[in-house]
C-alpha cells in the first residue's frame, strides 16, 4: 500500500472563502480525499498544529500578526512544498487596506476611540498575537512554490492546482481559470 | 492618390508589405499577428509609454517599442520569444506594484486591459511587492469618478481629451512616482474646465476613470455576463451610433465605435453617453390620478385611463373641441407621433395638435414655402473657419458642437462667436457678446450692411473684420430663437448668409432643431402649421413627454390656463404634475424601439430598444388606444358633471 501524501491546510487572515471553495469541489472532494491525507485544517479543527512530514502546505490569508508569522515559518519548514491559496495569500488582498495606518492607530481606531459598553475593556490579554507593521503576502515572508490567485480562487482551479501537484506536475495555470477576483 | 513608397520586412520569418511610415505595430496587425498592448489606442495618436509591446528587431540588445518605431526596408522583426516574454512580464509587474490595484475590490474587475494582459501573461503571483501608499481619489465630478489608485499612467484619456475631443482639460501633473492624472490646473475635475463629454471613460483600460451612477451597486461583471446593444442616441437628430452594455437589464455603460462615421467621430456628447443613466424624478411606473383631496394617488391601469377618457369627454361635452389641444415631445420616436397624430385626428378631432416647441417648425416651414433653403450639416461646424453661435442653448441642446467647434478653432484657427447671455464656450470663445434677443437681430444686421465695421465696441468691429475675411463661415442658430414667436434672428442670419453667398463664399445658417426627432415629428404631421392665436383659449387636453423637456413660449401660456389636462410621462415631473389631472405611465427612450430622424429630416434611423420597460409599463401606442376606447364610451354615456371642477371630473 502506498503512503498518501500528507497535506495541510491554515487559515490565516482572510474570510475562509478559499476553503469554502475547496468545499465546493463537491463529488470531486471525494476523489481528491482518497488521494491524500488530510492531518491539519480549520476543516479537521484540530487544535495543536503537528505539521511533520507534510508534503503539501497550503495556506489561505495573508501574514498579519506574530502569530500568523510563526505558522507560516512552521509550515514551510515540515512541507516540501507550499501552495498559497487566494488574493490574500498571494497577494495580501483586503487586508492591506490596513497598511496605510500604523498598527496603533488601528487599535486605537478599533478599541479605544469608540466608547466601550459598561465592563467592556480594550483587549489586552498577552497571550493575544502583535499586529505585524504591516500585512504581506506569504511570499514576502517565506518561499511558495505555487500561487492560485482568486478572491476566492474558483473550484475549478482549485481542482486544476491540486491534480497537476498530485499527479507529480507543477501546475501553471491556465489564463482562462487564472482570475484575481 | 496614394503615393506612399511600400516597404517590405520580416516578421516572425514571415514577409510583411506596407505603406512607408506605418509602425511595426501597425505591420504586424495588418499580417495578424498580435503584439500585446496597453497604452496604445487605436483612435489615439501613439504614445509608447507602457513599453508592453516591445519586439526584437534585428537581434539588437535593446527592445523597441513596436507602437511608435516606424518600419525600415528589410527589418526583421521578432514578437515573442522568452526574453521579450519577460520583459513584458516585468513590465506588467511594475505597473501593478505602483498603485494598490486590488481586482477584487474593483468594479473594473473583467472588464480591465490590464488585468486580461495579466492573465494572458500568467501572471499569478507578483514578485514585485506592491507599494502601500494610498492615492486620492475624486469624485466631485457629477459624472465620473477618478480614482488615481487604479491608474497606470497609460495618458489615454490625456490623448483623447486633447487629440480627439479638443478638450485639454486632463493631463499628466509631477513627474517619475509622483505622476498623476489632474485636470486643468490641478483642480478637481469637479471643479475643472471638463464638458463631461465622458470620451475619458471610453478609452481608460482599468478602473482609474469610471460611471459613478449605474442603475444598480453591483460590479460591471464579466464582459461575458453582458450583452452589448447597438443602437442610435435620439437626444439630438445627429443620431450618433451607441453601444450600450446591459447587465441583466441594467445600463452599465454606453461607448459609440469608433469608425463612427457622423459628425461625431468616434465622441459622444453628455447626452448620449451620460444623461442615460440620470433619472429625471421618480419614475412614473403605475397610473396616478388625484383623489378626493386632490392629491396624487396611484390607481390601476384601467382606472386612470378611464379618467383620462373621462377627463377629455368632459371638457369636449361642456366646452367643444376647440379648446383642447395635444402636445407630443419632440424627442419621441416617429412611430409614437405617427399614433398620437392618430389619437388626435380621430379621437379628438377638431383640438389643436403640436409638438413641444411647434413655433420652431412653423418658422422653418414658413421659410420653406419662400424657397429659402441651404441649411448645412451640423458637421459642417468642424470645417468652418468662422462660427458665429446665436444664442447659447447649442451647448444644453447639441453639446456635441462644443466639441465640434474647439476641433474647429484647433484645426484652422476658426474664430469662435458666441453672441448670447451666457457663453458655454468658455475660454474658446474668441470673442462673447453678451447680447439679448434683439441685440442680437441688430448686430446681425449691422453685419448684413457693413455698418457694424464702425462700431464703438472694439469686439464688434473684430467681429466684422473675421466675418469679412471669412470663406466658409457658419452660423448656429440656438433652439431658443428658433422657436421663439418672432423669428426675426433667424431671418437676420439667413439675409447675412445669403449676402455671404452672393460674394461667393459659402456661408451657412444651421437652425438647431429645439428636441432630438423634431423633424421626424414634423414629417409625421404631429405638429399644426398654424400659430397658436391666443394661446390662453386652450383650456386642456393630452401632453406626451419624454422627461424634462421644455415647451416653447405660446405652449407655455396655453398650460398655465389649462384646467383639465392628461399627462403621458416616465416620470412624475413636479411641474406638469401641478397641472396635470391625471399621470398615465410610458416608456424611456431607453425601452422604445422605433424610427428617428436626422436633424433636417433628411434619414430616417432604426433605434433598437436598449433595456425593457418596467413591469406594467405600455408603449405609448397602446396607452393611447385605450384612452380613446374609454373616451369614446365616455362620450357616448350620459352623465352630467354637474359644475364640479375639472380634476373631481377625473377621478369620478
Amino acid at each position: 500500500m502506498t503512503v498518501k501524501p500528507k497535506v495541510a491546510t491554515v487559515w490565516l487572515e482572510g474570510c475562509a472563502g478559499c476553503h469554502m471553495s475547496f468545499l465546493d469541489l463537491d463529488e470531486r472532494l471525494l476523489d481528491i480525499l482518497g488521494k491524500i491525507q488530510l492531518t491539519v485544517s480549520p476543516i479537521t479543527d484540530f487544535k495543536d498544529y503537528d505539521f511533520s512530514e507534510t508534503t503539501l502546505g497550503i495556506i489561505e490569508g495573508a501574514v498579519g500578526n506574530e502569530e500568523q508569522e510563526e505558522v507560516v515559518h512552521r509550515l514551510r519548514r515540515c512541507s516540501s512544498l507550499v501552495m498559497a491559496w487566494g488574493d490574500c495569500a498571494v497577494f495580501g488582498g483586503i487586508n492591506t487596506l490596513r497598511n496605510q495606518y500604523t498598527p496603533g492607530e488601528l487599535i486605537r481606531a478599533g478599541y479605544i476611540e469608540p466608547p466601550l459598553g459598561p465592563g467592556q475593556v480594550a483587549p489586552n490579554d498577552p497571550v493575544l498575537p502583535r499586529l505585524l507593521p504591516r500585512v504581506v503576502a506569504v511570499d514576502q515572508v517565506v518561499t511558495v512554490d505555487i500561487h492560485v490567485p482568486g478572491c476566492p480562487p474558483s473550484p475549478q482551479v482549485l481542482f486544476y492546482a491540486l491534480g497537476e501537484i498530485l499527479g507529480g506536475r507543477r501546475p501553471r495555470i491556465p489564463p482562462d481559470i487564472l482570475h484575481y477576483d | 492618390m496614394d503615393n506612399k513608397a511600400s516597404i517590405s520586412l520580416r516578421i516572425d520569418g514571415r514577409d510583411v508589405t506596407v505603406d512607408e511610415g506605418a509602425t511595426i505595430l501597425d505591420a504586424a496587425r495588418q499580417a495578424g499577428i498580435r503584439i500585446p498592448t496597453l497604452c496604445h489606442h487605436p483612435a489615439l495618436p501613439p504614445y509608447g509609454g507602457c513599453r508592453l509591446c516591445v519586439v526584437e528587431v534585428d537581434g539588437a540588445p535593446r527592445l523597441a517599442a513596436s507602437c511608435v518605431m516606424p518600419v525600415r526596408a528589410g527589418m526583421d522583426v521578432v514578437t515573442v520569444n522568452e526574453r521579450i516574454l519577460e520583459t513584458r512580464k516585468t513590465v506588467l509587474e511594475f505597473l501593478f506594484s505602483e498603485r494598490p490595484h486590488h481586482c477584487m475590490v474593483c468594479s473594473q474587475s473583467g472588464d480591465c486591459e490590464l488585468q486580461s494582459l495579466a492573465y494572458e501573461h500568467g501572471l499569478d503571483h507578483f514578485e514585485v511587492p506592491g507599494l502601500n501608499d494610498e492615492f486620492p481619489l475624486d469624485t466631485t465630478h457629477p459624472d465620473l469618478v477618478l480614482d488615481h489608485n487604479r491608474c497606470v499612467l497609460c495618458g489615454r484619456c490625456v490623448r483623447a481629451c486633447r487629440d480627439v475631443a479638443g478638450n485639454m482639460v486632463l493631463d499628466f501633473h509631477n513627474r517619475g512616482g509622483r505622476a498623476m492624472i489632474g485636470a486643468d490646473l490641478s483642480d478637481q475635475l469637479g471643479q475643472s474646465s471638463c464638458v463631461s463629454c465622458g470620451l475619458c471613460l471610453q478609452v481608460c483600460p482599468t478602473g482609474a476613470l469610471y460611471l459613478r451612477h449605474r442603475t444598480h451597486y453591483a460590479v460591471g461583471g464579466k464582459a461575458r455576463d453582458r450583452r452589448s446593444v447597438p443602437s442610435v442616441c435620439p437626444s439630438c437628430g445627429l443620431l450618433c451610433p451607441t453601444v450600450n452594455e446591459v447587465l441583466s437589464d441594467h445600463l452599465i455603460r454606453i461607448t459609440t465605435p469608433w469608425d463612427n462615421p457622423g459628425a461625431a467621430q468616434g465622441q459622444l456628447c453628455r447626452k448620449g453617453r451620460l444623461d442615460p443613466f440620470r433619472e429625471l424624478g421618480p419614475r412614473l411606473s403605475r397610473p396616478m390620478i388625484r383623489n378626493e383631496e386632490g392629491e396624487w394617488a396611484e390607481t390601476s391601469e384601467e382606472e386612470a385611463q378611464a379618467a383620462a377618457g373621462r377627463l377629455l369627454a368632459g371638457w369636449i361635452r361642456n366646452h367643444g373641441r376647440s379648446t383642447l389641444f395635444g402636445l407630443i415631445s419632440g424627442r419621441r420616436s416617429n412611430e409614437e407621433a405617427a399614433a398620437f397624430r392618430r389619437f388626435m385626428t380621430i379621437a379628438l378631432e377638431g383640438a389643436r395638435i403640436d409638438t413641444l416647441a411647434g413655433n420652431a417648425f412653423r418658422n422653418l416651414s414658413r421659410l420653406e414655402e419662400t424657397g429659402v433653403r441651404g441649411e448645412p450639416p451640423i458637421e459642417a461646424a468642424g470645417e468652418a473657419d468662422f462660427l458665429l453661435f446665436l444664442g447659447d442653448g447649442f451647448a444644453q441642446s447639441h453639446p456635441i458642437l462644443l466639441s465640434l467647434a474647439r476641433k474647429a478653432r484647433l484645426d484652422h484657427g476658426a474664430p469662435l462667436i458666441v453672441l448670447g447671455p451666457k457663453n458655454p464656450l468658455g475660454p474658446w470663445a474668441s470673442i462673447h457678446l453678451s447680447a439679448s434677443a434683439s441685440e442680437t437681430k441688430n448686430l446681425l444686421n449691422r453685419l448684413a450692411n457693413g455698418e457694424a465695421g464702425n462700431d464703438n465696441l472694439e469686439e464688434v468691429r473684430i467681429v466684422a473684420q473675421a466675418w469679412a475675411e471669412a470663406r466658409h463661415p457658419l452660423l448656429v442658430l440656438s433652439p431658443e430663437y428658433l422657436a421663439a414667436s418672432d423669428p426675426g434672428i433667424l431671418h437676420a442670419a439667413l439675409a447675412l448668409a445669403g449676402r455671404k453667398r452672393t460674394e461667393g463664399k459659402d456661408a451657412g445658417v444651421v437652425p438647431l432643431r429645439p428636441e432630438g426627432n423634431s423633424a421626424g415629428l414634423w414629417g409625421v404631421g404631429a405638429a399644426s402649421t398654424e400659430p397658436w392665436n391666443e394661446p390662453e383659449r386652450f383650456r386642456g387636453g393630452l401632453v406626451v413627454l419624454d422627461g424634462d423637456e421644455l415647451p416653447d413660449a405660446d405652449e407655455t401660456r396655453a398650460l398655465a390656463a389649462a384646467e383639465a389636462l392628461a399627462v403621458i410621462t416616465p416620470y412624475q415631473i413636479p411641474t406638469w404634475m401641478e397641472k396635470a389631472a391625471v399621470l398615465l405611465p410610458t416608456p424611456t427612450l431607453m425601452e422604445i424601439e422605433g424610427h428617428f430622424a436626422s436633424y433636417d429630416g433628411g434619414r430616417s434611423v432604426f433605434k433598437t430598444r436598449v433595456r425593457p420597460a418596467p413591469q406594467g409599463v405600455r408603449p405609448l401606442e397602446d396607452t393611447l388606444a385605450l384612452v380613446e376606447d374609454h373616451l369614446r364610451s365616455a362620450l357616448k354615456a350620459r352623465s352630467d358633471a354637474g359644475g364640479r371642477p375639472m380634476w373631481m371630473e377625473a377621478s369620478s
